[in-house]
């Protein structure tokens, strides 16, 4: 039956009045449970008005003081990335659903890294640093454990994508599975690692800058004692320099690539084409032996260390399996508060960012000298690891859960509006046309040109935060910023490794539970 | 050359997409499959080189009862099968002359595969299937850099690479223009002329189809509703065909 058109709308608004009752709802309880308070904010400001500020005035002969420690942390980063990617190739094979030769071996080995990759590197460091003692080596291996799994993941994605004729029509010449692998895949998958390795780097710039606050090595450990020693002035200089490194090496990496995908070397005969085929190969042999060299050399451990941080790694890992469910109710407590912290981070980063989104697109604001300056402001925004930003807001607001929502928030704010400001501007013209034809305002076009179209891309992008803040929000409370991760560092540095066991374990399970929520969410909305 | 006998392929083992086909396919035919989408054409030519395991009935190559072969001896069979697809499914980032080259896959010792070794006589060959197809120029070139009717054209020189007794052609033109679909159509027809190459492509445009076929055959919901030489196929059937 047709519903008539004035109940339809009727139903329609009420529909959306409900949505955003609820939105509201929920905010306000989760600003309650994290004690948000804009007082406390607005009486911060001066204080971090201030910090900021010092950062401005750069302490030059500080800067020389730290920079062989900034050296260190940008060596973890490349070092760890590499390893990753090395190793995440040949996986990757075993892990993708069209190469996998083996189904059983490929359903065991997805679980196993799915549940590995819900633990963040904060915390492989934290337990790696009581096994192998403090330092670079267990700051390296750590972001070479997330490496491996992040780059795996990716290329899997990327692989399960390659259609199936491809295949087919490799198979259909006579090729061996052998023959597949190297003439079919992986020339495929080649050049895609190399945006992996840098998207990886991306990743791990940031997470080597706060290795150190649990002492893996890298300039998070001057951070660290800085922060200790309230010397805010010193603070201040190191994250102005790290603001600059972290946006030096996403410039350098986006610049390879682009340069990666034009360059081309000509040939003349089949001469020089085998010739350049065989300097190939050894050039990439030659490139992985010195790769592996120097990463030996850069590790700088010795073998018996090396067997005495397995041993003792053997039994971590079995008293870890032993959990104490004594501690329970305060693991609970500590994952409500984590879960509280990453949903209402993406609720502020959402909210601002569909505001600044809408004056960071190219195709919907037409003064372009603002876009690029919010372009340019929201690329800050995203440069600190949110761990960091939390010290900044430490200064106004004190520790705690609060500190880790702004910080947080702020992150989520910057993340969301680059992306969502790039879906707006891959929105074919025709579709923003045909509502400017009506002769509205811009904001108009935003709200019903944009908004529609692009639902589905919202929806999992806001999905998407909320996984990544989940993870985020559980190493948070390692400074100090609310959550599980204050727990998990007290009961690390105890050794207390049955209690560490439950909360690894319970991260991994309230991790994994938000990811089906929002796959549930995605598939049903999308 | 080929000869498919109660024929039948299902996915979801309720709905055949290819049912019961019996088809006699001599050497040097060139052979037209058209149908409606979904009527089984593009699974009805998976099967013959078992790219898609038959449910019932039996596959018969160059004399060859190849229905129950596994993986290895499938290799040899495959071999012989140059088989082109209308997304041309190249190795984008690979060379023009590099996917060339895979035709001769089938022939390769591991030994040789992991050094990526290929002989002489087989740069020659390759060489030479690419100036037969007119892209000599473009033999460095990598493949992700080629229009659509080039890159077609590409995949017609793996294909004869293979030096191979049958072609079989999904859709090859479905992707191209009208006049960049007559210039591949007629490298089939030169490949059929010459070689005296088997030839069986899937096609929708029933108009190339009677051009260029010297027989064709009409498939209806997974079954052959018609077969016979372009001049016996008219309107009444056609309009049974795509009902
Ligand atoms: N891989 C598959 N899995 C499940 N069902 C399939 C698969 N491939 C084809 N089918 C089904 O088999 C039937 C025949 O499909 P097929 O692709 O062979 O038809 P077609 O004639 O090639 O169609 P088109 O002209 O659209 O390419 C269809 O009903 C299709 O849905
Ligand atoms: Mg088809």
């Amino acid at each position: 039956m047709m519903k008539s058109w004035k109940e339809y709308i009727y139903k329609k608004k009420v529909k959306a009045y409900t949505l955003l009752m609820v939105l509201i709802a929920i905010t306000v309880f989760l600003g309650y449970k994290v004690e948000f308070d804009f007082v406390r904010i607005f009486t911060g400001i001066p204080n971090m008005m201030n910090l900021v500020k010092r950062m401005l005035t750069i302490n030059t002969s500080y800067i020389m003081e730290v920079s062989s420690k900034l050296l260190e942390t940008i060596e973890i980063a490349i070092i760890a990335s590499l390893i990753g990617i090395i190793i995440a190739i040949p996986l990757s094979i075993l892990v993708s659903k069209n190469t996998a030769p083996n189904k059983i071996i490929w359903q065991i080995l997805n679980i196993i890294f799915a549940f590995f990759r819900t633990i963040p590197s904060l915390v492989w460091a934290a337990v790696l640093v009581t096994v192998f003692s403090i330092g670079k080596f267990s700051g390296i291996l750590a972001l070479s454990i997330t490496s491996v799994l992040a780059a795996l993941k990716m290329l899997k994605d990327y692989i399960e994508g390659i259609p199936n004729n491809i295949l087919n029509s490799t198979i259909a010449v006579g090729a061996s599975k052998l023959q597949v692998l190297k003439y079919c895949i992986l020339p495929t998958i080649m050049q895609q690692s190399l945006a992996i390795f840098f998207m990886v780097l991306e990743i791990n710039i940031r997470g080597a800058t706060v290795l150190g606050f649990v002492g893996a090595g890298g300039i998070g450990q001057i951070m660290w004692r800085d922060l200790n020693h309230l010397r805010y002035d010193n603070l201040a200089t190191l994250i102005l320099i790290l603001l600059i490194t972290i946006f030096l090496i996403d410039y350098i990496s986006l610049h390879i690539r682009e340069k990666l995908k034009t360059t081309h070397i000509r040939l003349n005969n089949i001469r020089e084409f085998k010739l350049y085929k065989k300097s190939k190969n050894i050039a990439i042999i030659a490139l992985i032996g010195v790769l592996i060299y120097l990463v030996y050399k850069s590790i700088g451990i010795d073998k018996e260390r090396l067997m005495l941080g397995l041993s003792q790694f053997k039994t971590i890992i079995t008293r870890m399996a032993h959990m104490d469910f004594s501690y329970m109710p305060k693991m609970i407590k500590g994952l409500k508060e984590s879960v509280y912290i990453a949903m209402l981070a993406t609720i502020i980063g959402t909210v601002f960012g569909l505001i600044l989104s809408y004056f960071a697109s190219y195709n919907i604001n037409s003064d372009k000298y603002v876009v690029m300056v919010i372009k340019l402001f929201v690329n800050l925004l995203r440069t600190f690891p949110s761990i960091v930003m939390a010290i900044i807001f430490f200064r106004g607001v004190g520790p705690g859960a609060l500190a880790g929502v702004l910080a947080l928030g702020v992150y989520t704010t910057g993340v969301f509006t680059k992306l969502y400001s790039e879906v707006i501007e891959n929105i074919n013209d025709n579709i923003l046309n045909s509502v400017r034809v009506t002769g509205c305002e811009n904001i108009a076009v935003y709200k019903n040109g944009v908004l529609p179209e692009t639902r589905p891309n919202f929806v999992s992008l806001v999905l998407y935060r909320m996984e990544s803040n989940m993870r985020t929000s559980t190493i948070m409370g390692i400074i100090g910023a609310g959550g599980i991760g204050a727990s998990l560092t007290t009961n690390i540095a105890w050794r207390n490794w049955e209690v560490v066991g439950l909360l690894i374990f319970g991260i991994a399970v309230t991790v994994a539970l938000i990811d089906v929520l929002s796959n549930f969410i995605r598939k049903k909305y999308i | 050359m080929i000869k498919l006998e109660n024929l039948s392929v299902s996915y979801d083992g309720e709905y055949f997409a290819v049912n019961n086909v019996n088809l006699n396919i001599q050497k040097g035919e060139f052979i037209g499959v058209i149908g409606s989408s979904g009527s089984g054409k593009s699974s009805l030519l998976k099967t013959i080189n078992k790219l898609v395991e038959p449910k019932t009935g039996k596959i018969i190559i160059d004399d060859e009862d190849i229905t129950s072969y596994e993986e290895k001896k499938l290799r040899g069979v495959r071999r012989k099968i140059g088989m082109i697809f209308q997304d041309y499914n190249l190795i984008e980032r690979s060379t023009v002359l590099e996917n060339v080259l895979m035709g001769r896959l089938g022939y390769k010792s591991k030994l040789d595969t992991i050094l990526g070794r290929f002989t002489e006589s087989e740069y020659a060959l390759a060489e030479k299937a690419l100036k037969n197809v007119g892209l000599e120029d473009k033999i460095f070139e990598r493949a992700d850099n080629l229009s659509g009717g080039q890159k077609q054209r590409v995949s017609i020189a793996k294909a004869l690479c293979q030096q191979p007794k049958i072609i079989l052609a999904d859709e090859p033109v479905a992707s191209l223009d009208i006049q960049t679909s007559k210039v591949v159509m007629d490298y089939f027809k030169m490949v059929n002329f010459k070689k005296n190459m088997t030839i069986v492509l899937n096609i929708h445009d029933v108009n190339l189809a009677r051009e260029y076929c010297s027989r064709i055959v009409a498939l209806h919901k997974g079954k052959i509703v018609f077969d016979g030489s372009a001049g016996e196929l008219d309107d009444e059937i056609l309009e049974r065909i795509y009902l």
